[in-house]
C-alpha cells in the first residue's frame, strides 16, 4: 500500500504539470510500494508508453530527490494493484466482463467458474409486452428446460429492447434451478478476445476446454463475429460440440440469422435450427408499464399521466426511456419539486424538441415512398391506384402515430385531403396489420426506420 | 513599436490553471453541475452525457473538475480528449473500466470510425459491468451524432443526457472576474463590460482574451483599464 512517498511525490508533480496531464497521465494510475521498490500501474498499453516516455524520468527524479535516497526503483506495468499484472487468459476474459464483478474483485481461488450474470436481471424485473412475450416465454421454457426446449434460441431485435435482459433472466434462472450449472454469459467481444489471448498465450487448448465444458453458453450480439474469420471457426466448434452433448446455447443478435452479413453460411444456417424469435420495439403501453417498473425500483413516484408523455415521446429503444426518466427524477431531485406532467415538460424541453424535430410528416412520406419505390409526389397525388393507396394510408398512419399533429394537419399535408380520409387510412392500416402479416412486417419495419 | 523597448520580457509562465467546481460558473447549468459532482463523489449517476455544439460552454472544464475532485477523494480517474487520441490505435480504450473514474471528452471525433464506435461501445458494455462512472462530453446529442453502430447510439443515452447552457452577460462577466482572480489578475467591472460588448462573447474567446491581456499586462507592468485593452487589441489587429 502507499505510504507518503507517492502522495509527496504527486503533489510535487501537480506543481509542474498541467491539470490536464494530471488527469490523463497521473491520475490514472494506481501505485504499490514496497519497500525501495514502487510499482506504478498503468490501465492499458497506450498510458503506460506514454508515462514511460514523458513522465517516468520526471517522477524518478522526484521520489529519489523526496526520499533523499538514489535506489528508489521506480517500475511501470499495466494492470492494477489489485490484480496480477498479466493474469491467465482465463482469468482475464472470466473477470474483465461481467456484469456483477468488478474487474477490481478478487476470484475466489475455489470459484469454478464465472457465470457474468447480473442478479438484477430477471423474469419478474422483465415488462412484458405484445412486442416481446413470444421471447419471454421462448426465454423461460428454455430456462426450465435447458437443452431440450429449443437450441439455440436465438432472439434477435433492435438496440436496447432487452434481449440482454432475458439472457440473464434465463442464466439467472438455470442458477436457481441448479446452483452447480456451468452456465456462462459473455459479450460476443469477450468470446473474440478471450481467444486472441489464448492464442498469443499457447492457451487454445485451454480454451476449447473452457468453452466445451458448459452447461450453457449465453452470448450476447453475435453480430459482433461477423468477418472475424477465426473466431467464427473456434465458435463453430464450440457451437457443434456443445449441442452434440445437449448443452444449451442462446444467442442475441440484432437481426435475424440469415441477414447477418460477413458471418460464415454454415454459422448462419446454423443459427436458425433453433427458435429465432424476434423482439419489436414496445408498444405505448409496455413503455409506460416499463416506466413505472423502473421508478417503482427507484422508489420514486411517477404519475401515470408523465410516463405517458414521456412514453409517446420516445419510441425506439429502453435505454433510452431509462434516460429520460432518470433526467426528471434528478431534476426533481435537485429543485425538491414534485413530478408533474408540466414539470416533466420542462425538464425535457431539449429534448422534446429534438425528438419533434427528428420525426416530421415529410420525414415519414420519404421513408416509405423509398420502402415502397415510389415517389413521394405519389402518396401527395390524386392516384387512386393499390400501388399508391396502401404506401399512403400506411404513411397516414404513421404520421398519426409518430407525430403530434392534428388529422386535419395531417390531411393537408397529403395533397389537402379531408381529415375523415386520414382517419379511414389509419382504420385501414390498423385492420390490414391483424389480418395481413406482409402489412404488419411493412408497419413495423417502417417504424423501426424512423424511431431510429 | 518604441514602447516594446521598455516592455519586459514576461516569463513564460502562468499560473497553473486549475479546473475545478470553484472555478466554473454554472448560470443555468446547475442541474448539470450538481449531476457531475455527484457522479465524481461516487453518490449519483453512473454515467452522464453533456453536450453543447457552441464551444466555451464548459465541457472540457466540468470533465475535467470531475477528475479532480473525485482524485481528492482517492479516486483513480482519467480524462481522455477524443481528438488527441483519435489518431492512435482504438485500443486506448482498453482497461479502462479499471478506473474509478473516466472522462472522455468530445466523443463525436469517434463517429464515423468502424473501430473506435466498437471500441466506445465495448468500453461502455465493460464499465457498465464494473465500478466505473463514465462522463462523456459531445457537440451534439447522441442522437445526431453521425454513429454508425446503433448499439453505440444507444448506450450514449443510457444515462442523463444534458445540455450546456450558454451563460447570460453577468454569468460571463463573472466567469471572466473569477478566472483573473485566479491569476492574480485584477480585472474590474467595467473592463470585463467592455470586453462582453466589444469582441466575439463566447466564453472561450473571451478567456483568450483575457489570457492575452494577462501576458501583455506583465510585460508592461500594468493594470487593466479599458485604455490599456484598447491599446493591446489594437496591436494585434
Amino acid at each position: 500500500m502507499s505510504t507518503a512517498l507517492w502522495p509527496n511525490c504527486l503533489q510535487r508533480l501537480e506543481q509542474v504539470l498541467s491539470d490536464q496531464q494530471l488527469n490523463t497521465w497521473i491520475r490514472p494510475l494506481q501505485v504499490r510500494e514496497e519497500h525501495q521498490h514502487i510499482t506504478l500501474f498503468a490501465p492499458n498499453r497506450f498510458v503506460l508508453d506514454w508515462v514511460k516516455k514523458n513522465f517516468q524520468q520526471q517522477i524518478s527524479g522526484i521520489l529519489s530527490e523526496i526520499s533523499a535516497q538514489e535506489d528508489i526503483q521506480l517500475s511501470l506495468e499495466i494492470g492494477s494493484q489489485e490484480l496480477p499484472a498479466n493474469p491467465a487468459p482465463a482469468v482475464v476474459a472470466a473477470s474483465s466482463n461481467g456484469f456483477n464483478f468488478s474487474s477490481s474483485t478478487p476470484r475466489p481461488p475455489t470459484t469454478p467458474i464465472e457465470h457474468n450474470l447480473n442478479p438484477g436481471f430477471t423474469f419478474d424485473s422483465f415488462v412484458e409486452g405484445k412486442s416481446n412475450q413470444l421471447a419471454r416465454a421462448a426465454s423461460m421454457q428454455v430456462a426450465e428446460n435447458p437443452g431440450k426446449a429449443y437450441n439455440p434460441l436465438f432472439l434477435y431485435g433492435g438496440v436496447g429492447l432487452g434481449k440482454t435482459h432475458l439472457m440473464h433472466a434465463l442464466g439467472n434462472t438455470m442458477l436457481q434451478t441448479r446452483p452447480d450449472a456451468r452456465v456462462v454469459y459473455l459479450h460476443s467481444e469477450r468470446f473474440v478476445g478471450h481467444m486472441i489471448k489464448s492464442l498469443q498465450h499457447n492457451a487454445i487448448d485451454a480454451f476449447k476446454q473452457h468453452y466445451r465444458s458448459l452447461d450453457a453458453l449465453l452470448i450476447d450480439d453475435i453480430q459482433f463475429f461477423a468477418g472475424k474469420e477465426r473466431s467464427q471457426e473456434e465458435f463453430f466448434h464450440t457451437f457443434n460440440a456443445l449441442l452434440e452433448g445437449g448443452r444449451q446455447i442462446v444467442l442475441t443478435c440484432d437481426r435475424y440469422p440469415k441477414e447477418v452479413e460477413g458471418l460464415e453460411e454454415r454459422l448462419r444456417s446454423r443459427f436458425g435450427w433453433g427458435l429465432p424469435v424476434c423482439i419489436e420495439p414496445p408498444e405505448l403501453e409496455t413503455r409506460v408499464a416499463i416506466l413505472q417498473k423502473k421508478a417503482g425500483e427507484a422508489s420514486v413516484e411517477f404519475p401515470n399521466e408523465v410516463a405517458f408523455f414521456i412514453a409517446k415521446r420516445i419510441r425506439s429503444n429502453i435505454r433510452e426511456l431509462e434516460g429520460a426518466m432518470r433526467r426528471v427524477m434528478a431534476t426533481a431531485n435537485f429543485t425538491g419539486k414534485p413530478i408533474t406532467l408540466e414539470f416533466a415538460k420542462e425538464a425535457l424541453r431539449d429534448l422534446i424538441a429534438l425528438q419533434d424535430r427528428t420525426i416530421t410528416i415529410d420525414n415519414i412520406q420519404k421513408t416509405v415512398a423509398e420502402y415502397y419505390k415510389i415517389r413521394s409526389s405519389d402518396l401527395l397525388s390524386s392516384r387512386r391506384s393499390r400501388s399508391i393507396t396502401r404506401p399512403r394510408q400506411m404513411a397516414m398512419a404513421l404520421s398519426k402515430e409518430l407525430t403530434n399533429h392534428s388529422l386535419p394537419e395531417i390531411g393537408e399535408a397529403f395533397g389537402g385531403r379531408d381529415h375523415t380520409t386520414v382517419l379511414h387510412g389509419c382504420r385501414k392500416i390498423a385492420e390490414l396489420r391483424d389480418s395481413d402479416s406482409r402489412i404488419h412486417e411493412d408497419y413495423k419495419n417502417m417504424m423501426r426506420i424512423l424511431s431510429n | 513599436m518604441q514602447s516594446s523597448v521598455f516592455r519586459q520580457l514576461p516569463l513564460s509562465f502562468t499560473p497553473r490553471e486549475v479546473f475545478s467546481f470553484d472555478s466554473y460558473v454554472a448560470g443555468e447549468n446547475h442541474l448539470a453541475v450538481a449531476m457531475v459532482r455527484q457522479l465524481a463523489a461516487g453518490t449519483g449517476e453512473k454515467q452522464l452525457y453533456l453536450w453543447s455544439s457552441q464551444r466555451g460552454r464548459g465541457k472540457s472544464h466540468l470533465l475535467q473538475a470531475a477528475c479532480h475532485l473525485a482524485a481528492e477523494h482517492g479516486a483513480v480517474v482519467c480524462y481522455l480528449p477524443a481528438a488527441a487520441i483519435i489518431a492512435q490505435a482504438a485500443d486506448c480504450l482498453d482497461g479502462l473500466e479499471q478506473l474509478d473514474l473516466l472522462c472522455l471528452d468530445d466523443v463525436q471525433w469517434f463517429a464515423g470510425h468502424a473501430d473506435w464506435e466498437v471500441a466506445l461501445f465495448n468500453l461502455i458494455n465493460r464499465v457498465r459491468a464494473s465500478d466505473c462512472c463514465l462522463l462523456l462530453s459531445a457537440n451534439q446529442v447522441p442522437e445526431n451524432l453521425t454513429v454508425q453502430l446503433a448499439d453505440l447510439r444507444s448506450r450514449l443515452v443510457w444515462g442523463p443526457v444534458f445540455q450546456l447552457q450558454a451563460l447570460s452577460d453577468a454569468d460571463k462577466r463573472a466567469a471572466l472576474q473569477t478566472r483573473a482572480q485566479l491569476r492574480g489578475l485584477e480585472l474590474p467591472g467595467n473592463v470585463a463590460e467592455y470586453l462582453l460588448r466589444h469582441y466575439p462573447r463566447d466564453l472561450f474567446a473571451l478567456f483568450e482574451r483575457l489570457d492575452a491581456l494577462d501576458t501583455a499586462a506583465m510585460a508592461m507592468q500594468r493594470k487593466l483599464t479599458i485604455p490599456f485593452v484598447k491599446t493591446v487589441f489594437s496591436q494585434s489587429l
